[in-house]
């Protein structure tokens, strides 16, 4: 990126010099990265103002800012009812349950992950391309039939907070992409489920009442989703059984488009 | 099963510039490329804000509302653009220019605002925020949460030891814990405009 944290925080609070100032609008505009750099900058600055991390000249500076911008204000009280909810709910006994749980995770993915390569070894899948691209940093298979033409496995084997998330690649033609998500534990059994599909943090369909798919042993999600509004980035689905919103779960996953011969 | 595009629709603000047709002819130029209208002009919308920011106006949002409206009247009178977000920027220049005398304004905030303290007793209003964002964190992955929860419960004098720790559990750097909650809070705060707009 052209810019710098630094150069970004004295955007954000007025303070960047005029001329590299209209730089950084003029890239602003036409660069994604950037505005979202800029967007998270801006959460760091609310972050940092409510906590008493600002320098005085920035302190001063965002005071300012707050002056001119109701909605900023708003922003501000926003995060620090955040803080007061997250500490109100912090009892003893309920914090050692989140930190058992925590923990947990990682081991959990890892067994997960020790069972399901048993699996694929001894029993061979119906769905054993999927499984290998849920498995592997992956190029999505292609299925000749005309729609979907591009089929992402999401599995349940991911260790949720890894460092590393899937890599998943769609070529730059396809059109039509079925995302699946595989479905564990005793919610599997549910038949009504609701998900949700993110862009970053931005949601951008939201599926009702699917159905849950079943081959052979393995239930799973599928929904399909027009291929053009799959950009790069990092995306995540969300599900929950019907109203069961206490048992939400999310996938998430990186995006790349894949160019084609002739693109290349 | 029916895929409903939330954010390809959203709704137009309560503003005297901007018709329903008007507004239906944005979204539509913003629309057709590799992501819904709706994202795109959100994301135009919030460099708006950035740009009247920086240029220390007062009410950046109503400028940047200012700026959609008369873009959105350029697309109905026919005109042709390259680029709908630099023909934004250009009219934001213009806009600025316009309104360089709005830098004098202030808005008034209660004096409790600046003692940068979160006050013990909460308010009725305060209760009703909690709760809806009670909801929401439930409504989070469970990760997202407990992440949130983590990162922001530790005591100020604590604080950089334990993000710092927290940071290792997970194995990632300071700066990937701190995009990891930026993300989450992206997460919440979605929620909340969407069930409690």
């Amino acid at each position: 990126m052209r810019f710098d944290q630094r150069a970004i925080r004295d955007y954000l609070l007025g303070r960047l010099p005029e001329e590299k100032a209209v730089e950084v609008d003029d890239c602003l505009f036409e660069d994604q990265a950037l505005s979202l750099a800029l967007q998270y900058e801006r959460d760091c600055l609310i972050e940092d103002f409510a906590e008493g991390r600002l320098s005085r000249d920035e302190e001063e500076a965002f005071r300012a800012q707050c002056v001119r911008s109701p909605v900023l204000q708003a922003e501000v009280q926003s995060f620090r009812t955040l803080l007061k909810s997250i500490r109100r709910r912090a009892e003893p006994h309920r914090w050692w349950e989140l930190r058992s749980k925590w923990m947990l995770i990682p081991v959990a993915g890892g067994l997960a992950a020790v069972l399901a390569t048993f699996a694929l070894l001894f029993q061979p899948s119906q769905r054993s391309a999927q499984r290998h691209a849920a498995l592997h940093p992956q190029v999505a298979p292609a299925s000749h039939a005309p729609t979907p033409d591009t089929v992402v496995f999401l599995s349940a084997i991911v260790p949720r907070g890894s460092a590393e998330l899937p890599q998943v690649t769609i070529p730059q033609d396809a059109l039509q992409v079925d995302i699946e998500v595989e479905l564990r534990g005793s919610s599997a059994q549910e038949g009504d489920w609701h998900a949700e599909l993110f862009d970053g943090g931005q949601i951008v369909r939201e599926f009702d009442h699917l159905p849950r798919e079943r081959v052979g042993s393995e239930s799973f999600l599928r929904m399909l989703v027009d291929a053009k509004s799959l950009t790069s980035g990092l995306w995540s689905v969300r599900f929950y059984p019907g109203e069961k919103t206490q048992a939400v779960e999310t996938r998430l996953f990186r995006l790349s488009r894949k160019p084609t011969l002739e693109q290349r | 099963m029916a895929p409903s595009a939330k954010t390809d629709e959203p709704k137009p603000r309560q503003r005297s510039g901007l018709t329903a047709a008007g507004f239906g002819v944005l979204l539509q130029a913003l629309g057709g490329q590799s992501e819904p209208a709706g994202v795109r002009y959100e994301r135009l919308r919030t460099n708006l804000i950035f740009f009247f920011s920086r240029k220390l106006l007062s009410f950046p949002e109503d400028l940047a509302d200012e700026v959609l409206d008369r873009l959105a009247k350029r697309l109905c009178d026919g005109v042709a653009m390259v680029s709908i977000e630099a023909f934004a920027l250009g009219i934001a220049r213009y806009v600025a220019q316009e309104h360089t005398g709005s830098k004098d304004r202030t808005v008034t905030a209660d004096p409790s605002f600046w003692n940068n303290i979160p006050a013990h007793s909460t308010t009725s209003s305060d209760e009703e925020e909690m709760r809806q964002l009670e909801a929401c964190l439930n409504r989070l992955p469970a990760g997202e949460a407990v992440l949130l929860r983590r990162y922001y419960l530790s005591s100020p004098g604590s604080q950089i030891k334990a993000r710092a720790a927290l940071a290792s559990e997970l194995g990632i750097s300071a700066t990937a814990l701190r995009q990891r909650v930026f993300l989450a809070r992206q997460s919440l705060r979605s929620c909340m405009q969407k069930r409690f707009p």
